[in-house]
């Protein structure tokens, strides 16, 4: 029986955020994993919600097929209480298990079992403290800059979008132009640059689109569907 | 009770013997059965126990075993598809069946990655289809209510009990190929005009026929591990459109799929530890058709093919299937 580990572990966070970028064998968490970072990207959740939402399904489909190689994979090889995975400490434990129960065993089992979970995530939770810490100022820098450059980028998009929506003119459209080094930097000018793309491409898969219903209509449902094959 | 072709008068029997079925087979077959606890969609291709065959005679039959705590049969159109979710039992499975490139098709499609909790329960299921030598029209059936669609999905939710779980598995035959050019797309749709090709704006339909391509082979996108195909409909070198079978989506990055020599042998590799009692399985008309499929066996792969296969969200040249195993 595999073990989850706590969703305190960095690890699940480290999933997410793309540090850690293996690649998963069960299906469901493939495509689980795979919606999730692209909601944490997009701000829909956060990346808290979406390890507790992971979590839980992985508990859930604990026993499906390969979420053992990818707890592994991911973890590490101490997550495993049974198969390859047996480590020194899990014989031990094992060995414990075994002297426990005749006398309350299951109740002592779940004790040892909540402390170690209690213990990992406390550790963690130092570790994470301890390396925050370390690198607090750095990171506080990057992170608002990275925040800051988002929040920028997408305003600048929206305010684009509403400029060409409203077809603006060209004086308008300078006088809205960004002016800070953020607005101005590469990235930013590559999304204004693709979302004008984007709203091109809706317009021309728009208007050729309705040529082909026409053609479809002309040409009847049975044909149509066969031309698929042709 | 073993998935494969039976006859309508074995099938109206199991019907009326209260079995919970999902069905599969020709709108004329599908249409003489009686009102129960089954679902349905018409098409007239199958991989059955023996071999890949055309069929307007048999019905594929699926038993949903396990349904003894609960079923429900629930009629889907665009207004309602993201109901699907919370419609499903806290443990269980879905099976939806969709009639092709109707606005439910396209929506779901487009949709389904953005709904909160798809992947809390499987959802599994396939797009329905037609003799491509006919001017049939698709349907999928309600057998509950005794009614069928041209435009609308049917979905089973299955509780099952505590003890055990349903997981999805897919067998794809395709891989990215590495020489391919990373392609990413401006929007989320079924049709292509421009895309970024290697990070140039390029006319994909153009680019297709100036280097050739194979348009049997599928583009691939990766999802954290899972290779998931779009496969190519047709192109519009007039006007310049590529038409898929599924909808590509913006942010992810795709790959031309590798050729593959020997499409039956692929087949035979990939698919080694498929599980023929899986509850349910499908596979596409596409691999069908280019891997000619009919009247060949390739291990014990079973069910219906179809026009595109659902395993949470709409797939393209895959195969499908569904196992519920003990907890």
């Amino acid at each position: 029986m595999i073990h989850i580990p706590p969703k305190e572990r960095k690890e699940w966070r480290d999933l997410l955020t793309g540090q850690i970028n293996v690649p998963l064998k069960n299906f469901f968490f493939q495509m689980k994993i795979t919606q999730a970072k692209k909601q944490v990207e997009k701000a829909k959740v956060t990346v808290e919600d979406a390890v507790d939402e992971i979590y839980e399904l992985c508990v859930k489909f604990s026993k499906a097929k390969y979420m053992d190689v990818d707890i592994q994979n991911i973890f590490g090889t101490d997550n495993h209480s049974g198969g390859k995975a047996q480590d020194t400490n899990l014989v031990e434990q094992t060995i414990e298990e075994k002297d426990l129960i005749d006398t309350k065993a299951k109740e002592k089992i779940e004790r040892i079992n909540e402390l170690r979970l209690k213990e990992e995530a406390a550790k963690q939770q130092r570790e994470l403290d301890n390396q925050r810490e370390a690198k607090q100022d750095e990171q506080s820098t990057k992170l608002d800059k990275v925040e800051q450059i988002r929040l920028e980028a997408q305003r600048v998009i929206q305010q684009r979008y509403e400029m060409e929506l409203a077809k603006r003119k060209m004086e308008s459209k300078q006088k809205a132009e960004p002016k800070s080094e953020i607005i101005q930097s590469p990235e930013v000018r590559k999304d204004v640059q693709n979302f004008k793309r984007m709203e091109e491409e809706k317009q021309r898969v728009k208007q050729l689109k309705k040529k082909k219903v026409v053609r479809k209509k002309k040409s009847g449902f049975g044909s149509f569907f066969k031309s698929w094959f042709n | 009770m073993e998935s494969q072709l039976y006859s309508v008068e074995k099938v109206k029997d199991l019907i009326n013997q209260g079995r919970v079925l999902a069905l599969a087979g020709d709108e004329r077959v599908l249409s003489q059965l009686p009102q129960g606890a089954w679902i349905g969609g018409t098409i007239p291709y199958f991989m059955d126990i023996d071999k890949g065959k055309f069929s307007q005679d048999m019905i594929y039959v699926n038993e949903l075993e396990d349904a003894d705590n609960g079923i429900s049969i629930i009629t889907y159109d665009e207004n309602n598809i993201d109901h699907i979710v919370n419609d499903a039992y806290d443990n269980g499975y879905s099976l939806l069946i969709i009639p092709p490139f109707q606005k439910i098709h396209h929506d779901f499609a487009l949709k389904a990655e953005d709904m909160d909790g798809l992947y809390n329960n499987p959802i599994v299921g396939w797009v329905c289809g037609i003799d491509l030598n006919a001017n049939d029209t698709p349907y999928t059936f309600n057998g509950l209510s005794g009614e069928k669609y041209p435009d609308k999905a049917i979905a089973i939710h299955i509780e099952l009990p505590e003890t055990k779980f349903a997981q999805i598995e897919i067998f794809n035959i395709f891989e990215m190929d590495e020489n391919s050019p990373e392609i990413e797309f401006y929007i989320d749709s079924f049709d292509v005009v421009n895309c970024l090709i290697d990070g140039k704006d390029t006319n994909l339909a153009t680019y297709i026929s100036e280097h050739k391509l194979d348009i049997k082979l599928p583009l691939v996108a990766d999802y954290s591990g899972a290779s998931i195909n779009v496969s190519i409909k047709e192109i519009d070198l007039e006007n310049g459109m590529v038409s898929l079978y599924a909808p590509v989506f913006q942010g992810k990055k795709y790959k031309f799929a590798k050729s593959i020599e020997d499409y039956v042998q692929r087949f035979e590799v990939k698919t080694i530890d498929y599980n023929s009692d899986a509850v349910f399985s499908c596979n596409c008309i596409l691999n069908y058709l280019y891997g000619e499929l009919e009247n060949k066996k390739i291990n014990k792969i079973k069910g219906p093919i179809t026009f595109g296969e659902i395993a949470y969200q709409l797939l393209n040249q895959t195969l499908v299937s569904l196992s519920v195993d003990e907890l």
